[in-house]
């Protein structure tokens, strides 16, 4: 216990001592806060439509302008921070756990279980994640739930992968032996000693696929297939704009602003973390 | 040929060396000098359906309307239906109790491609064909048709089951949907190619097609109006709006269709282009399922007929191609209501539709949940205003956006409760009216019936007059118990260069979908 | 090895029968009608359901997943329920277009990527390293589409530099290059980003290895011992992991695809997805599918060449 303790602490130092990762961390919890706080946050009401007032150019009271129904940008892309967040990190929060749980009842169990399971991973992984975001879209309809399942079941695999890949490692580890042999049941097995194991490592594979799953929500609603509206979704207004690139180019350009800088501070925590975690890059 | 005169030559040639790179979104100059090429840029993925009977969509459409005749035409520009033209019927009489119609054909008319002269075998062949429910989705339209002769190699006979006046028949040999004739020594010759070898007498024909990239017509030489304006005719397949744009500004293309909304056109306009913007128009309206609570209750749907504000669409679309609808049947059509009493338009009344709420026993509101929309942006679009609109009476709206062939399966099975429909329909009353309100309709999606008797009356009668008025009263009835709200019409905007000559003065409206190319059409 | 390799291409099979069937099962249970999306909007509801019969989507589904398999093998894909057109021809003349921009954008990654790779992890920890990794996070964190975007924006339209539509004359070379600069940009970049990122942390492991220091030990020169050397197991990952980039390159083609209007195989399948064009996308997702159970198959034969441990496994 104490050596995992030790461990935490070094990590954490090795963390703080990263600039790009604390840059990272700084720029996620203020949009966190963005989000949390959005309703409040809205110059004006995001879904307030007014169409005399549509396709103003960005000054004034409306600093990032009009869309064409008259309702202010900055207000939505404020809005659609939280259904961003909420989206992708409900979908890699879903594909966690349940791939978490495959995979390592896969790996415990061996035998069929794995042997069919690795197959399906396999499968599944064969899929571009936006081919399997958009067959289960197609399935399920649109909105927010929807979204959510649609990226989960994309990115479930990969956990799925680790999970049974640590599971069978620890299988073989002496503790888990001995917990066996003591007449210890599987499923309590799993619960009490691997799944806690392997936290961390599926924790630290979580924030890297969350940056992932930002920009699937914005692929799949760039093509069409998004929140309903009249819900802003960052890559529903780019689509959306696009036809007026030309002439009311914020509309498009804004809002991919705002994915571009959420992904990058979620692949900044990642990439800290990644670096932080590899006893090989460590010096 | 057409010579390129100097000045253009050095404008482009200018314009070329002044791009940074070297390279130029023009086209190179020698695609204008070789004998002109008209250039259209559709808006459409792909150009599908080049068999006449089979259901072509309206790109489709404008294609065919260049390879095809039918017997008469309408007078080019307009569509009415009242004022039809000889085509390759030069003239045609019909018995006093119009069972029988006789058409006179014109003589020296050849096919394409070498497929010999257009006879009555010709007319049989196509009209039998329509008649037939397996190679014409049209066929309904001919369930009249009886024996159709040839009274000699130019003299066509049709009797007909029952009655038909001349604003009922002549449609069905137009020269639009199943009316375009077909080859009889084509048809043996290809077999089921025929369905993407289309083989006519018009203008244009067939050569060349590249799916999801172009279509090309070349010059028929032998029509028998007189000798085409163009050498070649390129349709290009171009559904993204900022690209087809941006190539009609370059100089790429010589008409582009323009999507329906007034940005779009703005981004188009300027000088040496011309918007056209015509009909006939396609109506919109928002059908409500009367069999559904609490729509099921007038004051809910006289609500929500109060509640929508038809400016606000117009304004959002834009005014060079919407106009207020306030009957289910435009005013300019044959058996239009016109004018439309004042309490039965329903003008944008926000408080009164609370009031009828409250009476209804709802007057906080009320949710419906879902409601599809397709996700065409034609159709997605309006329908987030009325969902704005109808949410300031306190009806919330959860709106599904689904695929468009998702979206007619929901509302064809009876599983959408407000369905915001289009249609395009030939400019008399009767076919909007008996697709959408008659009884036991496949579409009937507001589940009407209280007009059936009219309907069904004015199918029998050959008085256009007393149609007229049927028709009329038909349309009371549905505003009366509003079964639909008629929202608003949407021209179709095409934009074409000024020097594109159309061969006509004014157009109003065309039957082909996109803007007709007729013979004489050329460059200036 | 014969027998890794082996085992190891029997097993694509079952998982390319497995996708097949998924794709086949996904387009049935799709809601919406292809017969709507084809016939459009004012088709009369008989021609409907003469379509239905026509294209025997009203047969029982284990028929309409024989006839689809029995396709397959025979190489004869049908005709597109969109244009009754033979699939096969037209997916053979969007393959051009397809491989034009796949190349290139992976040669825009591997060119740009490997170099700066190897450049960041040689100065590791130095101010332009730490640059260096920042602009490649930046590459991943923006979305291609939004990329073509900003390309189209500001050299298309601000400046007239570049063609927006589509993808030129295929018999026409500087056309076809032309029309291919922006969109191999967009799907370029990202891809650069991710080949810097794996080429940098696998150089990295490399350098410090036991016959990297042998070979300085030896007194080899410094060059020799970068390229020769080190590179070339640091590539191995690189290839390694050229399953997931086919993978993220397609995906990326797509959407570059959707915003450049630009013909291709990306193009004909978000054309079937709209119009439900089943046979057509069986077809395009049979195909995409293939592609990647084949690079799959062999990144882990050249694995299984280079490191001996996988073969045993």
């Amino acid at each position: 216990m104490a050596e995992t303790d030790q461990r935490r602490n070094r990590i954490v130092r090795a963390i703080r001592k990263n600039k790009t990762t604390m840059t990272g961390i700084v720029l996620t919890l203020l949009i966190l806060l963005v989000a949390l706080f959005a309703p409040w946050l809205t110059p004006f009401d995001p879904l307030e439509q007014n169409i005399a007032r549509g396709d103003l150019a960005p000054g004034g009271e409306h600093l990032l302008g009009t869309d064409n129904f008259g309702r202010d940008v900055l207000s939505r892309i404020v809005l659609g921070t939280r259904v961003s967040l909420v989206i992708s990190l409900s979908a890699v929060g879903l594909a966690m756990v349940i791939g978490a749980l495959w995979g390592i009842v896969a790996g415990y169990k061996g035998g069929k279980i794995d042997a069919l399971t690795i197959r399906f991973i396999d499968m599944l992984m064969t899929f571009p994640t936006i081919i399997l975001g958009l067959m289960v879209l197609a399935i399920l309809g649109s909105g927010m739930l929807n979204l959510s399942i649609a990226i989960a079941v994309a990115i479930t695999p990969r956990f799925a992968r680790i999970a049974r890949g640590s599971a069978i490692a620890l299988k073989e580890r002496d503790f888990i032996q001995a917990a066996r042999a003591l007449g210890m049941s599987d499923s309590r097995v799993i619960v009490f000693h691997i799944v806690p194991n392997i936290a961390n490592e599926i924790l630290v594979v979580g924030t890297l696929w969350s940056a992932t799953a930002i920009l699937q929500e914005a692929n799949l609603s760039f093509i069409g297939l998004g929140v309903r509206p009249p819900m802003p979704s960052w890559g529903g207004m780019i689509r959306d704009g696009v036809n007026q690139l030309l002439f009311q180019p914020w509309l498009s350009l804004a809002p991919g602003i705002a994915i571009f800088i959420v992904v990058l501070a979620f692949n900044m925590i990642g990439d800290g973390l990644r670096d932080v975690l590899d006893p090989r890059t460590v010096e | 040929m057409n010579q390129i005169d100097r000045r253009t030559f050095l404008k482009e040639l200018g314009i070329i060396s002044g791009t940074a790179m070297g390279f130029s979104a023009l086209d190179p100059i020698w695609v204008h000098a070789a004998g002109a090429t008209l250039r259209y840029g559709v808006n459409s993925r792909d150009i599908r359906r080049l068999d006449p009977m089979a259901g072509p969509n309206s790109n489709d459409k404008t294609v065919l309307a260049a390879i095809f005749n039918g017997l008469v035409r309408t007078t080019p520009g307009e569509v009415n239906a009242e004022r039809l033209e000889p085509d390759l019927a030069e003239s045609w009489e019909s018995s006093k109790d119009l069972k029988t119609w006789t058409f006179k054909l014109r003589k020296g008319v050849e096919f394409h491609q070498g497929y010999g002269e257009f006879t009555s075998a010709d007319v049989i062949f196509s009209l039998e064909r329509a008649k037939d429910k397996k190679t014409n989705v049209y066929y309904k339209s001919y369930q009249p048709f009886g024996k159709i002769e040839a009274l000699d190699k130019h003299t066509v006979r049709v009797h007909l089951k029952s009655p038909q006046t001349a604003l009922f028949l002549l449609p069905t040999v137009l020269d639009w949907q199943a009316g375009m004739v077909l080859s009889k020594k084509a048809a043996e010759k290809l077999g089921d190619k025929l369905k993407t070898t289309p083989i006519g007498t018009g203008p244009y024909e067939f050569n060349e097609y590249i799916s999801q990239e172009k279509l090309v017509l070349l010059r028929n030489e032998n029509y028998f109006r007189g000798k085409p304006g163009f050498e070649k005719v390129e349709f290009r397949m171009l559904p993204d709006p900022s690209s087809r744009t941006l190539a009609f500004k370059a100089g790429e293309l010589d008409i582009m269709d323009v999507d329906r909304e007034q940005r779009s056109i703005d981004q188009v306009k300027g000088s040496g282009v011309v918007i056209e913007s015509f009909g006939p128009a396609s109506v919109h309206k928002l059908h409500i399922d009367r069999n559904r609570k609490p729509l099921n209750d007038l004051r809910v749907r006289q609500a929500i007929a109060y509640a929508i504000n038809r400016d606000d669409i117009v304004r959002f679309i834009g005014q060079d191609v919407a106009e207020a609808l306030y009957s289910v049947i435009p005013a300019q059509f044959v058996g239009g209501l016109d004018p439309v009493p004042e309490k039965l338009k329903y003008n944008h009344d926000p408080a009164r539709a609370k009031k009828l709420l409250a009476e209804a026993g709802v007057p906080n509101g009320f949710s419906i949940d879902p409601v599809y929309i397709s996700e065409r942006p034609q159709f997605r679009r309006p329908m987030e205003i009325i969902q704005n609109q109808l949410g300031q009476v306190g009806i919330k709206i959860n709106l599904s956006v689904i695929a468009h062939p998702a979206w007619h399966t929901k509302n064809d099975e009876g599983s959408n409760p407000l369905v915001l429909r289009a249609a395009t329909r030939f400019p008399t009353a009767n076919f909007v009216l008996e697709e959408f309100f008659l009884g036991g309709g496949k579409r009937n999606f507001s589940h009407f019936s209280a007009a059936d008797a009219e309907l069904k009356r004015a199918q029998a009668e050959t008085n256009l007059e007393i149609q007229k008025k049927l028709w009329r009263e038909a349309q009371i009835k549905i505003l009366e118990d509003v079964a639909a709200v008629p929202t608003h019409i949407l021209n179709t905007v095409v934009a074409r260069k000024a020097k594109v000559d159309l061969g006509f003065t004014k157009l109003e409206a065309s039957l082909s979908g996109g803007l007709p190319i007729k013979w004489n059409a050329r460059l200036t | 090895m014969l027998a890794y390799c082996i085992r190891r291409s029997l097993w694509a099979l079952p998982t390319m029968f497995a996708v097949l069937v998924f794709i086949f099962l996904v387009m049935r249970v799709l809601p919406g009608d292809p017969a709507y999306a084809i016939l459009g909007d004012e088709a009369p509801p008989e021609a409907l359901e003469q379509f239905r019969r026509n294209w025997g989507l009203d047969r029982p589904l284990p028929q309409q997943f024989g006839n689809y398999m029995s396709g397959l093998v025979t190489g004869d894909l049908g005709l597109s329920m969109a244009n009754r057109q033979p699939i096969l021809p037209q997916l053979l003349r969007a393959m051009p277009y397809t491989l034009d921009l796949t190349i290139a954008g992976s040669a825009i990654g591997l060119l740009f990527g490997i170099p700066l790779g190897v450049f960041t992890a040689r100065h590791r920890n130095s101010s332009v390293d730490y640059v260096g990794r920042i602009i490649s996070l930046a590459g991943l964190s923006v979305p291609s589409f939004y990329l073509g975007i900003l390309l189209i924006f500001f050299l298309s339209f601000k400046y007239q530099w570049f063609p927006v539509i589509g993808g030129g004359d295929l018999s026409d070379p500087w056309s076809r290059l032309y029309h291919l600069v922006l969109p191999a940009l967009s799907v370029g970049l990202s891809q650069t980003a991710y080949i810097t990122r794996v080429t940098r942390s696998s150089f990295l492991e490399v350098i410090n290895a036991d016959f990297v220091q042998t070979a300085r030990a030896k007194g080899v020169g410094e060059r020799l011992v970068m390229f020769k050397h080190a590179l070339r197991n640091a590539l191995v990952p690189v290839v390694s992991v050229a399953g997931i980039y086919v993978g993220i390159l397609i995906g990326s083609s797509i959407l570059v695809t959707i915003v450049f209007n630009r013909p291709g195989l990306g193009k004909l399948m978000v054309g079937a997805i709209s119009t439900h064009d089943y046979t057509m996308l069986q077809s395009i997702m049979a195909f995409y599918a293939g592609i990647i159970v084949v690079v799959n198959l062999l990144t882990d034969l050249a694995y299984g060449l280079v490191d001996p441990r996988i073969r045993y496994s």
